[in-house]
């Protein structure tokens, strides 16, 4: 899989059936999301944890052992998973339509053809927006992929690829 | 609208008798005039609303006996609903526009929605036992929106209807038939029959007869449904809130005992343990078999479909009768089912989607992602019955079997069976554990599970013929559905673990209005090679069509 993360020539377009991958400051935002849901866990296990210490104090070295060890998996994921994940994520924009690839474990590669997006969103949340970062949704009439969506592109590619989109879907009424 | 001049007003070419056109001075710029629900719509309504009580009056008279106080209050609660009724059939109004309907809805919220003729997918009627005494009919718009009907209309008389479905028909670009510009001649005349537009504008398919129906029953397994269906019913009336009066109470107790103390004392032989518990069986497959032989042929009773130009029309059942209307473009999947006793007597049954499908309440009727094309017909007859709904799909093949099937990964029967063997192997430690030595005996699943496996991988297979992709499946029954490439809208190669370490993955098909568990285009055990190719042929062809709904 030949992966290329360099933007659109100056002048040419997105839409030239090459992979790419996301853009690289998605990995710090991803990394703060799954840093906040390491940490929550953290919390709630850490109450369970003192709960069964104070009830059955006799095998506390036992829980606090396995509690450390299961954290410590956790906030090792938290870090590295995002890495693999950029990995194993890009995208291809084509005359024929949208390509997504994606998952580590479990791995999926999205096709939609131009002709059959409806509509196209691209949104930004409040820390997407400090990255310059956001993300896209394609629409289609389908139903279990009825929508695809792609974050972790940089704002101003997530417009140029809606408006390609777009451009393409103009008089496809309903 | 271009120009609305008052002269006008009468837009539809049929003046209707039933519908005194009622302007109101606000609408009186409008065309077409403002129709109202009939008065029977009313009673309709009100029943509504008082049903919904009924069942908790039901509910406290079982429960608690009869209650004079709860019984007031109940009968209190009554008055707001049917107030409420009231008005809802007060506030409801439609108009028949030159290119779209328009519905005035609302009580406090007052609603206006406008729904083209042209967006319109289905037009679909239920009529239950009281809606045929009285010759009115509840009316389903759906369009392509998914999930709920775009408009329910509780209730139309049938002249009313056909006023409608001659709007909605004309609307439509490219699906005037010659029956509906046809001033409806006998359409007023209150026929029986319930197709009040023209009975014999349409050419029959398809007509079951009871026996073919009674047939399918037998060989389906409904029974167990209305028996889930009547427990449902027994619980919700609170037949098994308090199990211990159905105990014996005390009194009877000595008497049992010493029935049991007889019990005993008698030496029991294993067969003939065996022996009834195979009665017992046989008694309750029968019985419920015949259960779901009376519950299909009175749901699909007279079952008939019909081509009328471009639309297919299906009609059934006895007590509540269901008439759909499908244009034959808007079918965006076909799925063909032959369960295995089913192709004992040659026999299959076919189901449509169509871009309006959604969810729907009671699980019948129209409106189901699903509908019935042939609930059951002779297998010979299948290829014609495609051709004919179908023409997109430009199927060439005299029968499926011969179409350029293309076999699975070759070693996805290995894998299969790798999976069925350690399946076997968990439930035979289970059962050892549990058992002891007679655990053993679940290795005499190992043969079962080989031939099931090998009986799947011949079977299944897909296609890709020039117009349509298909694909089949199935150990003891096949399955077949197939997409016209104009109706795809979405593809997607989807590989677990397992997959990626034998190289392979699997192939999906999206459609619109897709039914998540029905059969659908999902080709698993594919070479990763295979499902490649597969995929950018399909996105090629797809990218091609323009999809229209």
């Amino acid at each position: 899989m030949s992966t290329d993360s360099f933007p659109a020539p100056p002048g040419g377009s997105l839409a030239d059936d090459i992979d790419r991958s996301l853009d690289p400051r998605w990995l710090p935002l991803a990394r703060i999301g799954s840093f906040i849901s390491a940490g929550i866990l953290t919390l709630i296990t850490a109450t369970v944890v003192t709960a069964i210490v104070f009830s059955k104090p006799e095998i506390w070295p036992v829980v606090l052992g396995a509690w450390a060890f299961l954290v410590l998996l956790l906030w090792a994921r938290a870090w590295f998973w995002p890495a693999l994940a950029y990995r194993h994520t890009s995208y291809r924009l084509s005359a024929r339509g949208l390509v997504i690839r994606r998952g580590v474990l479990w791995r999926s590669i999205a096709h939609v053809p131009r002709s059959r997006v409806q509509h196209t969103d691209v949104s930004q949340g409040p820390l997407e927006r400090y990255f310059e970062l956001g993300t896209l949704t394609v629409h289609t009439a389908g139903t279990q992929f009825a929508s695809v969506s792609l974050d972790g592109l940089a704002h101003v590619t997530a417009e140029q690829i809606r408006d390609i989109l777009i451009e393409a879907g103009e008089g496809d009424g309903v | 609208m271009s120009d609305p001049a008052p002269q006008e007003v009468p837009k539809s070419p049929e003046p209707s008798a039933f519908h005194q056109p009622s302007e109101r001075p606000e609408d009186r710029s409008e065309a077409a005039p403002l129709r109202r629900l009939p008065a029977i719509s009313l009673l309709f309504l009100i029943f509504g609303a008082v049903r919904s009580l009924a069942a908790v009056l039901v509910f406290v008279f079982i429960s608690r006996g009869f209650d004079p106080f709860m019984t007031f209050a109940i009968g209190l609660l009554l008055i707001p609903s049917v107030i409420g009724a009231v008005a809802r059939y007060l506030a409801f109004s439609y108009r028949l526009e030159d290119e779209e309907l328009v519905i005035r809805d609302g009580i406090l919220t007052r609603k206006v929605r406008s729904v083209p003729y042209a967006r319109i997918q289905n037009v679909d009627l239920v009529q239950n036992l009281f809606h045929r005494l009285l010759k009115v009919a509840v009316v389903r718009l759906e369009t392509a929106s998914g999930g709920k009907p775009e408009a329910v209309i509780h209730v139309l008389t049938l002249p009313a209807v056909d006023e409608l479905r001659t709007h909605i028909l004309r609307g439509k670009p490219g699906s005037r038939s010659p029956t509906v510009s046809d001033p409806m001649g006998s359409a007023h005349d209150l026929a029986p029959s319930f197709d009040t537009r023209d009975p014999e504008g349409g050419e029959q398919l398809l007509s079951i007869p009871v026996g073919r129906l009674a047939l399918l029953g037998l060989l389906s397994n409904r029974g167990m449904l209305v028996i889930a269906a009547v427990a449902g019913l027994a619980q919700q009336a609170g037949f098994f809130d308090d199990p211990t009066r159905y105990l014996p109470d005390s009194a009877q107790l000595p008497k049992l005992e010493s029935t049991f103390q007889t019990l005993k004392h008698v030496t029991w032989n294993p067969l003939w343990i065996v022996a009834a518990l195979v009665t017992l069986a046989a008694t309750l497959l029968l019985f419920t078999r015949l259960l779901s032989a009376l519950w299909v042929t009175v749901t699909l009773y007279g079952f008939k479909l019909q081509q009328d130009g471009n639309d297919l029309r299906t009609e059934y059942g006895l007590l509540t009768k269901v008439t759909a209307t499908v244009p034959r473009k808007r079918i965006q999947l076909l799925s063909i089912k032959e369960s295995f006793l089913q192709r004992r007597w040659g026999l299959a049954s076919v189901q449509i989607e169509t871009a309006g499908g959604g969810a729907e309440e009671n699980g019948q009727g129209p409106g189901a992602a699903r509908l019935w094309l042939a609930p059951i017909m002779d297998r010979p007859a299948l290829v014609p019955l495609i051709r004919r709904t179908m023409p997109q799909i430009h199927l060439r093949a005299d029968d499926l079997p011969e179409l350029d099937w293309q076999p699975l990964a070759p070693r996805a029967r290995l894998r299969l069976m790798r999976r069925g063997f350690a399946l076997v192997l968990v439930l035979a430690i289970i059962s050892v554990l549990t058992l002891g030595v007679w655990g053993l005996l679940s290795a005499l699943l190992i043969p079962l599970v080989a031939w099931h496996a090998q009986r799947y991988i011949q079977q299944t297979a897909w296609a890709v013929t020039d117009h349509a992709v298909l694909f089949r499946s199935g150990a003891w029954g096949l399955r077949t559905s197939m997409v016209p490439f104009a109706k795809i809208q979405g593809l997607r190669i989807v590989q677990s673990p397992f997959d990626r370490r034998n190289r392979m993955a699997s192939v999906r098909v999206d459609t619109a209005g897709a039914n998540p568990s029905g059969h659908r285009i999902d080709v698993p055990y594919l070479e990763t090679r295979t499902a490649h190719r597969l995929v950018e042929r399909l996105e090629d062809e797809a990218a091609e069509l323009h999809f229209s709904w």
